[in-house]
């Protein structure tokens, strides 16, 4: 500060602090801060006077005295500012009054009963602005959580969830105490995208668990951590204090531990290499700062480790000590004996570390409770890399099958357990509700669509048609062979326990009427499948049905870019059976290191007007520095839900005016984004022109006519008794349906085509952001072969796009990297700076892959650099 | 079921008012005891000087500090233990002899410790090469040798005992959120604390080779040796380090071992390059370190249990107006 102009607001800098003593002596802010003028000349003692009151209208207390800064800037005449932000999140902007030397003089002489008040310029929280969003973003199962009829606006939050991908389902604790169980891609479609059947009561088919009073803390399925576990098993903790252990399939509670005196925290599940009785149990965390390992086996508590006077922070196992490691928060080691359940010893100080980094070296997957979004990470880290594995494994066997055009037999391949899709949920803090983000693994739903022997028929090339219904069957049989006998004996029985169950889940969603609502549904399931048990089951265990296909749909229905191509919309929606989303969707990157960039829901609001979005500038260069082109793999969207979050009633333009506007936003946000987003797109649409009537339409209307009652059910619960009828239905129908599968397969090239070339034509450059270059060409060589091909095919359109001029750039911009032997007489330099050849373009795009020859040597070197 | 829950509630939320208008004031109350209780065991501020004039309060605190320790040197030249007249009564030279914890005589030492100072020392080392020869090696006064870990404790425990003057005493506490914040502020002083007494910091070769206050020894340490005193718990640590120019190939990368064991590891001083030959190390116990330790540890549970208490009201609802 300088001149004299600062003198005074050195003055005023002096006394804010003491007011702010003031508040803090009291420690609830009264919303007033007080702005004082002190006398002119700095050297004499003017006592401090009051002119003016700065008033902040929120009056919510808050935890901690709030931070003020002066901000004192010259790009406009007068820029003084004072500038406050709270504990609530909230940041308020006073404009200063400017008072003059005579001014102040005048105000001095008058006597005031109440000071002037000032109101400030500019007062906004984040949760302004969430609240100001016209169209929320939805919950993951909104539409099972209305609380009652009365309020249909009223959500009931969810507070733990988890995602079982083996059986594709999500599973969800509310704050009420119950525990819902949905199929995960149908709840997804049901609040992302517009179908007929999404307003239809208790869709999707879900199961209600009820056991907790009280919310729920956490949820783990103990059989995906390690298969030791039996696969029914869910155990969830809440904040009853209780640890709940249930049946996954019968939905039954099947026991409750009740030995910790505070509500749990967190459940974690012990290394395999433990001792025997160990490895029956899980861990569970309480707020009472115990840990205790619980026996599912017993159904009793093997170990009850509860004298920690700190918050547990971590948890570390020695399981060749038989050693259970806690540290506290105040950095103290507790030492217990697991088999035992003495306590060993008690460490502090460097000590404690020592045995903490010891734990590290000999075991490396221990259990760290971390904040919130490192442990996302770090789940993601831990369970995507193996998927990859997986997948690069399976797509290489794929891509030899199919390069020597040998259709992959149903029996030979397993039923494909790897994950395309992801659930995570979310939380921004401890005390938030859970927000969920799908994650969907391109080259895996690629290698599912072409290994996948469940599809429906009509998805199936013909040759194998007969082949697979035969194995389907059995398989149909062999599933659910164990299981039939009994089924059958115990008939009657099933059907009371059946209306039963119905029943409950229904009063799940409708306790007021649930009489009505069980009687429709009963009569349902009575219609749909009068003669047999065996679909009956299925439906009792949430019909798992197609995941592959749903999962695609999901998957195409958010990232097809509506809204520029009408004609190529009402394509997508009457033949390709998409559906439009509700909103529109959220893209983000997730890099292999572990990060994620997300955009969050609210940014369209701000693209209406002719400007880029500010909220997605941040983004940009985090992604660019953080995800290289082969890390980030993953597209996700993002579904959110939190407390405050209620679904405002549809208004009927909505829809469609948020379709219109989905395409705008997104693809300007960053290169990255806009490549993977291509990539994925155009390289499913492909896949699925590859195979015949490859519609989620077909499948949904195949299956309708079937099943009369249930419009979408995916075609794969077709069962042993309608065998007969369905294969002849099936069969006759894709005889009729041979032109029909042009167009399909015409719509999907055309789809892919939107993606690959018209859409920078479509969008204009300020709303696009073209497709990085090296990421392409680091894919050329790509190990799934569709990955491959529509790299290849976006490169070069994007070669072309840029002309002979961007092309000369790319090439002097990775000039300087090139190896020096090449020979001037072939160098790229002269070769690219002829310009275009129009043939040779036209030959790569035909995917030709390896770049036979000449064709891609610019690619290719740009590949080796990169590599 | 319900009249009974509402009842419940009713009374959890009576509780909770009482637990914020007397419990919590009741404990800051205890937690100031304590803390001053431990911080007449330092070389400290006087509490008692008012908030009012912060600035002249630094200046005096400057002063003051400055004063003390004067009037430290002075009296550890004149009379070591005639510290009583001083405000701050328990912080007093005082003499220590340093033994080695496995008997080897190879050092020996008597040091006198007033607050985070090693005022005096006489020092006697076996040398390495030429062991029947010893060296003896005085800290005088003058350049006393700086306990940098007993001076971050102290200045972490004077945060915490500000932050509850100004925070705690006078304050009309009505969320509990307000509560658990100053709670969590205080044991985060707190921890630092204790930490700085219990979790040395760990020092490389180089970083110890170079060690300013080596200067402190008069006559200067022979060139091949390092010492270093750290506090560990509520010991007085010398370490010593005999070093011989090291032969072989040079190693990958400097490591920062752990303090205990450095036989062997190298390192490089320009051009040259020493390996640690030897390693020897004296401790004595410090009976008023192990009085801070533990004044801390309750502070910190104090607090602990506090923050429990009121998330317990946080969690059912009895926050809620």
């Amino acid at each position: 500060m300088r001149s004299s102009e600062s003198k005074r607001l050195l003055g005023k800098n002096d006394v804010i602090p003491s007011a702010n003593f003031m508040l803090i002596a009291n420690c609830i802010p009264d919303n007033l801060d007080f702005r004082s003028g002190i006398g002119k000349k700095p050297g004499t003692n003017v006592p401090p006077f009051l002119y003016c009151v700065l008033e902040v209208p929120d009056t919510t207390p808050l935890a901690c005295s709030p931070t003020m800064s002066f901000f004192y800037g010259r790009r406009g005449p007068y820029l003084k500012l004072l500038l406050r932000g709270d504990s609530n999140g909230r940041v308020t902007v006073w404009k200063m009054p400017e008072v003059s030397e005579k001014e102040l003089g005048f105000l001095k002489q008058e006597q005031f009963d109440t000071y002037p008040v000032m109101l400030p310029t500019v007062s906004t929280s984040l949760s302004d602005l969430w609240n100001s969003l016209e169209v929320k973003p939805p919950g993951i199962i909104d539409q099972l959580s209305v609380k009652s009829n009365q309020h249909p606006d009223e959500i009931l939050a969810v507070t733990a969830s988890i995602y079982l991908p083996m059986q594709g389902r999500l599973v969800c604790g509310r704050e009420d105490g119950s525990i819902v169980i949905v199929p995960a891609t149908q709840t997804a479609i049901v609040q992302l995208l517009q179908g007929r059947h999404t307003a239809r009561r208790g869709w999707p088919p879900h199961r209600i668990l009820r056991g907790h009073r009280g919310k729920v803390n956490c949820l783990m399925y103990p059989f995906q951590e390690s298969s030791r576990y039996e696969p029914q098993y869910l155990v969830s903790g809440g904040v009853d204090f209780s640890v709940c252990l249930w049946d996954l399939f019968t939905g039954s509670l099947i026991h409750t531990f009740s030995v910790h005196g505070g509500e749990i925290t967190q459940i974690l599940v012990p290394p395999d290499m433990c001792n025997s009785r160990v490895q029956t149990c899980v861990c569970s965390v309480a707020s009472d700062h115990s840990v205790a390992l619980l026996s599912l086996r017993d159904r009793k508590c093997a170990m009850l480790a509860g004298r920690h006077l700190f918050p547990v922070r971590n948890i570390k196992w020695r399981p060749a000590d038989d050693f259970l490691i806690v540290g506290t928060n105040d950095d103290t080691v507790y030492v217990w004996q697991m088999e035992t359940g003495h306590l060993d010893r008690i460490v502090h100080g460097s000590t404690a570390i020592e045995i903490l980094n010891a734990c590290d070296e000999t075991l490396k997957a221990d259990e760290v409770m971390l904040s919130p979004a490192q442990s996302i990470a770090q789940s993601l880290k831990r369970r995507s890399l193996t998927p990859l594995k997986n997948a690069a494994h399976r797509s290489i066997i794929a891509a030899a099958n199919q390069a020597l055009g040998i259709q992959t037999s149903t029996g030979d391949t397993p039923k494909v357990a790897q994950n395309s899709l992801m659930i995570q949920p979310i939380r921004t803090n401890t005390k938030d509700y859970d927000s969920h983000v799908l994650f969907f693994d391109t080259e895996a739903l690629i290698v599912q669509l072409l290994t996948d022997d469940n599809l429906i028929p009509g998805i199936i090339t013909p040759q194998s048609t007969a082949n697979l219904t035969d194995s389907q069957k059995a398989a149909e049989k062999h599933t659910s062979s164990p299981k039939l006998a009994q089924k059958v004996a115990g008939f009657i029985k099933k059907e009371i326990e059946k209306l039963r169950d119905d029943s409950s889940d229904e009063s799940g969603s409708e306790a007021a009427s649930a009489t009505p609502e069980l009687k429709r549904k009963s009569v349902m399931t009575n219609k749909e499948d009068p003669k047999n048990q065996q679909r009956k089951s299925k439906n009792l265990t949430l019909l798992e049905s197609n995941l592959t296909l749903d999962i695609s749909q999901l998957f195409m229905s958010s990232l097809h870019a509506w809204g520029l191509d009408r004609s190529l919309d009402e394509i997508c929606l009457t033949k390709l059976g998409l559906l439009k989303p509700h909103s529109p969707v959220c893209f983000g990157l997730f890099s292999r290191g572990g990060h994620m960039s997300l955009m969050l829901p609210g940014w369209h609001k701000f693209v209406k007007p002719e400007e880029p979005p500010p909220k997605g500038k941040p983004v940009d260069p985090m992604q660019e520095m953080k995800l290289s082109a082969r890390e980030a793999l993953e597209q996700k969207r993002s579904a959110k839900d939190s407390l405050e979050q209620k679904m405002s009633p549809k208004k009927p333009g909505i829809g469609e005016k948020s379709s219109r506007a989905s395409h705008l936003g997104h693809w300007e946000l960053s290169r990255a984004v806009t490549t993977q987003h291509l990539l994925s797109v155009i390289s499913v649409a492909n896949t699925l022109m590859s195979m015949n009537n490859a519609s989620f339409l077909l499948h949904s209307v195949v299956a309708k006519k079937k099943v009369r009652h249930r419009s979408y059910s995916h075609g794969i619960a077709i069962t042993t008794t309608a065998d007969s009828d369905s294969d002849d239905s099936s069969d006759g129908e894709l005889a009729d349906m041979t032109p029909q599968q042009a167009q399909i397969k015409q719509g999907w090239s055309l789809l892919a085509a939107l993606h690959c070339v018209l859409l920078p034509d479509l969008l204009g450059s300020e709303y696009y952001k073209p497709p990085q270059l090296e990421m392409l060409a680091r894919r050329w060589q790509d190990r799934c072969l569709e990955v491959r091909e529509a790299a290849q095919a976006l490169l070069l359109a994007e070669l072309r796009r840029i002309g002979s001029e961007g092309r000369q750039d790319v090439v002097n911009r990775w000039a300087h990297y090139l190896p020096n032997y090449v020979d001037p007489t072939l160098s790229i330099m002269t070769h690219v700076a002829q310009g275009p050849d129009p043939d040779r373009i036209s030959r790569g795009a035909d995917g030709q892959s390896d770049g036979s020859g000449e064709d891609s040597t610019d690619m290719e070197n740009e590949e080796e650099i990169l590599s | 079921m319900a009249d009974e829950e509402a009842e419940e509630l009713a009374s959890l939320r009576e509780e909770f008012q009482w637990v914020l208008k007397y419990e919590v004031h009741s404990v800051l109350k205890h937690l100031r005891e304590v803390l001053q209780e431990c911080s007449k065991r330092f070389l400290l501020r006087s509490s008692e000087t008012k908030l009012q004039q912060p600035v002249l309060r630094q200046k005096l605190e400057i002063l003051d500090d400055f004063l003390k320790f004067r009037a430290c040197m002075l009296l550890t030249r004149s009379d070591i233990n005639s510290s009583r007249h001083w405000k701050i009564s328990h912080v007093k030279a005082e003499k220590f002899m340093l033994s080695s914890a496995n008997g080897s005589d190879n050092i020996k030492g008597v040091i006198t410790v007033f607050g985070d100072n090693i005022c005096h020392a006489d020092i006697t080392i076996r040398l390495h090469r030429h062991a029947n020869q010893s060296y003896r090696t005085f800290i005088k006064e003058d350049i006393p040798w700086k306990l940098q870990q007993v001076q971050d404790a102290g200045n972490h425990l004077q945060c915490a005992v500000d932050f509850i003057a100004l925070k705690g005493e006078h304050t009309d506490f009505q969320t509990a959120q307000e509560v658990i914040t100053l709670m969590s502020e205080l044991m985060v002083c707190l921890q630092r604390a204790r930490n700085s007494l219990l979790s040395p910091k760990k020092y490389s070769l180089e970083e110890l080779y170079r060690n300013k206050s080596m200067r402190a020894f008069n006559p200067p340490l022979p060139v091949d040796s390092i010492i270093n005193f750290y506090v560990h718990h509520n010991k007085l640590v010398m370490s010593t380090y005999y070093l011989t120019p090291a032969q072989g190939p040079r190693p990958q990368k400097p490591s920062v071992t752990s303090i205990e064991s450095k036989l062997g590891s190298t390192f490089e001083v320009g051009q040259y390059r020493y390996e640690v030959a030897a390693q020897y190390q004296v401790e004595c116990a410090v009976p008023w370190l192990n009085d801070v330790i533990t004044l801390f540890t309750v502070a910190l549970q104090t607090c602990q249990q506090l923050k429990d208490k009121i998330a317990v009201f946080d969690v059912y609802g009895a926050n809620a107006v």
